[in-house]
């Protein structure tokens, strides 16, 4: 028997290595649905070097560490059922950076790469598709490639320590192609998640195109003696921080009468808690709330029910309800069998109902980024800036590198209501920040 | 570094306005070593990369093949419509799936010239034995068609096994193809008497040869003179 089974899944590694076409994976299939010129799907990871980047040194670099990520070298195409993946037989380059990142790229051409690789000055940016990967997938993937970088600039780096720098010598580990959401949902879970509709910024949105980015400079240590303070975690301290910034926006422009539920989304990394190793999508949302129809919330009461409520969601258990709906959702035979044209229309009506409807901002934190000790000086800054969403109009990202931490807002308005407030806010707390815009 | 007076955030030397709230702000002498954080500019689309050899190859297999459907369809019908049965309608289904042989196998097996040239010669036989059988039995395909095609396809592939094997292509592979055609003509003759008279009797084919002879031979004596540079300084020196 268990010759049988090591044969068995022998066969399933060749199967996955040779095989040119991949599936996408369970929340990777909303996002072609959704893609328009203003909601792109792409998000960016940056870093900035102490040296202007040599951008023909860095192509070189690109075609060789690409051959280590085969599930990135694709193109995405359109099945009778379900888009898929196939494997691009071309190179990708490196392009200009542009005024307004995250922008400008139609993923869905045939031949069009999922991901781009961007340089200006002394910045390297990798914008990703979240079709193709989450955030942490494309940190692990820029990593590789700054440290193949420097090594390729006659440095050298002891990649072995760090498990998130791909040796591109070696063959891609099977593990790094799966589907984890498929792996780890029980259909037996019942259903259990209640939906309401959440308030969203009124404004109008701006040009196609265009995307106003916002980053704050904030020495780490002053936020984390601030959110020990309140003994609560980052995470917790920054989205209490949003939905108090939010909340002072509704209380000053908006009547009470059309008040609705504050919401933030943000992204669980699932990986170290179901002990996955891939390379695709692994995530899933949680959304602390308040609401202020309710009453006036102190900061205090936010970040009390922030960090009890993520105390409570963020369980194996609770969040594997979550992964089961969604991956039941597609693994419905009737869902299976309609047509993509179909599911295509479905699929852009269910993520407003399901998902932007649901909550007003989001808050993502890829956490500290730790770079091999020989380049650490020669990397400045990490910037790690948001997908554009047409829907919820701002969202903020957080990553911290060195002895900073880089909040970016990424917003689909002209004005930036919420981030003045939450940045004010914060300067009245006695952080100091910086901001930087596009 | 400036600060916004109403937020209080510090702000890049070369920001006019504050980010958040717009509040205008003192220009200072930007820091001369500080790189620019985004460009002043919106650069194009990014554009997908052009399709490669290969996949143009397998669009024009695409295009051929339904290229050549429309004329089959077509004669099919017409045939129907008009014959009330497929008649003549074979032949031009014949003729266009030989057609379509001949495009497709150098498109998508060009990297396997062998392959491609068997598949030639194969296809070329069965092309011309269904031709024969539709016309009433089989009558000119085993005496006349398979020799010839035979000896045409001999002669392709020594003249293809020369020519890959030459340091210099150029005039001499002219050379061997005429030399070629008088040996195909020889074989023609051969077959085309052998097959009416029953006997062997070459006459026109030895006029064709003598012709060929010699004139690959020139053909040869031109390439082999100009391979090297022709040495005027040498050649007419007194």
């Amino acid at each position: 028997m268990k010759k049988q089974a090591a044969t068995r899944t022998h066969w399933r590694n060749i199967h996955h290595r040779d095989k040119n076409w991949f599936r996408l994976d369970n929340a990777g299939k909303v996002y072609p649905a959704i893609i328009s010129p203003r909601r792109t799907s792409l998000f960016r990871i940056s870093v900035s070097l102490s040296e202007r980047v040599n951008v023909s040194k860095l192509q070189l670099v690109l075609d060789k560490v690409i051959k280590r990520f085969p599930y990135f070298n694709v193109q995405m195409k359109a099945g009778l059922f379900w888009y898929y993946f196939e494997t691009n037989e071309h190179t990708p380059l490196v392009e200009q950076d542009s005024l307004y990142p995250c922008m400008a790229m139609n993923v869905k051409k045939e031949r069009m790469y999922l991901f781009r690789v961007r340089a200006y000055n002394n910045k390297i940016a990798v914008e990703f598709s979240h079709i193709l990967t989450d955030g942490t997938g494309a940190l692990i993937f820029l990593k590789t490639l700054v440290c193949e970088y420097f090594l390729e600039l006659g440095i050298e780096i002891d990649i072995s320590k760090d498990p998130d720098v791909f040796n591109i010598k070696e063959e891609p580990d099977p593990m790094e192609y799966e589907d984890s959401f498929k792996k780890v949902f029980n259909k037996r879970l019942p259903f259990n998640r209640k939906q309401k509709r959440a308030f969203h910024l009124p404004q109008r949105l701006i040009w196609k195109g265009h995307y106003k980015v916002l980053t704050a400079v904030i020495p780490t240590k002053e936020l984390l003696e601030l959110s020990k303070k309140y003994s609560v975690s980052l995470t917790e301290f920054l989205t209490a921080l949003l939905i108090y910034s939010i909340q002072e926006y509704c209380e000053k422009n908006i009547n009470s009468r059309f008040f609705k539920p504050i919401v933030i989304n943000i992204p669980v990394n699932l990986r170290p808690i179901f002990k996955s190793k891939t390379m695709k999508n692994f995530f899933v949302p949680i959304e602390p709330s308040i609401d202020p129809r309710l009453g006036h919330y102190a900061f205090e009461e936010i970040i009390t029910k922030v960090h009890h409520y993520m105390r409570h969601e963020v369980d194996i258990k609770i969040l594997n309800q979550q992964i089961t709906r969604n991956v039941k959702g597609e693994m419905n035979a009737i869902i299976r069998v309609l047509p993509l044209v179909v599911k295509n229309m479905m699929l852009t009506a269910l993520y407003d109902l399901l998902g932007e409807n649901n909550y007003s901002s989001g808050l993502s934190n890829l956490g500290r980024v730790v770079m091999p000790e020989e380049i650490a000086q020669k990397i400045e800054r990490m910037e790690f800036i948001p997908a554009p969403s047409t829907g919820v109009k701002t969202k903020a990202t957080v990553v911290s590198y060195g002895d900073n931490m880089y909040i970016s807002f990424g917003r689909l308005i002209k004005d930036a209501h919420v981030e003045k407030l939450f940045f004010r806010k914060m300067r009245k707390m006695g952080i100091h920040v910086k901001i930087e815009s596009n | 570094m400036p600060y916004c007076s109403r937020c209080g955030v510090e702000v890049d030397t070369d920001v006019e306005k504050c980010p958040l709230c717009s509040t205008d702000i003192q220009i200072l002498e930007p820091e001369e070593d500080q790189f620019q954080r985004y460009p002043s500019k919106i650069a194009p689309h990014s554009i997908a990369p052009k399709r490669n050899k290969k996949e143009r190859r397998r669009m024009a297999a695409i295009y051929v093949t339904f290229g050549l459907l429309i004329p089959a369809s077509i004669a099919i019908a017409a045939d129907i419509v008009i014959n009330g049965d497929v008649t003549w309608g074979t032949y031009t289904i014949s003729s266009l799936i030989y057609i379509w042989v001949l495009i497709l196998l150098p498109l998508l097996y060009y990297k396997k010239p062998v392959l491609t040239l068997l598949a030639y010669y194969l296809s070329t036989l069965f092309f011309l034995y269904s031709i024969d059988s539709f016309s009433g039995g089989i009558y000119w395909f085993q005496g006349l068609a398979f020799p010839i095609i035979t000896i045409t396809a001999v002669l392709t592939v020594i003249i293809l096994f020369l020519t890959r094997h030459s340091k210099l292509k150029g005039i001499n592979i002219l050379s061997y193809c005429v030399f070629a055609l008088g040996i195909e003509c020889i074989g023609i003759e051969f077959t085309v008497s052998l097959f009416l008279a029953g006997t062997i009797s070459l006459g026109w084919s030895i006029i064709v040869l003598s012709a060929a002879v010699p004139a690959a031979g020139l053909l040869y004596y031109i390439f082999y003179k100009t391979k090297k540079p022709f040495k005027v300084k040498e050649y007419f020196h007194i």
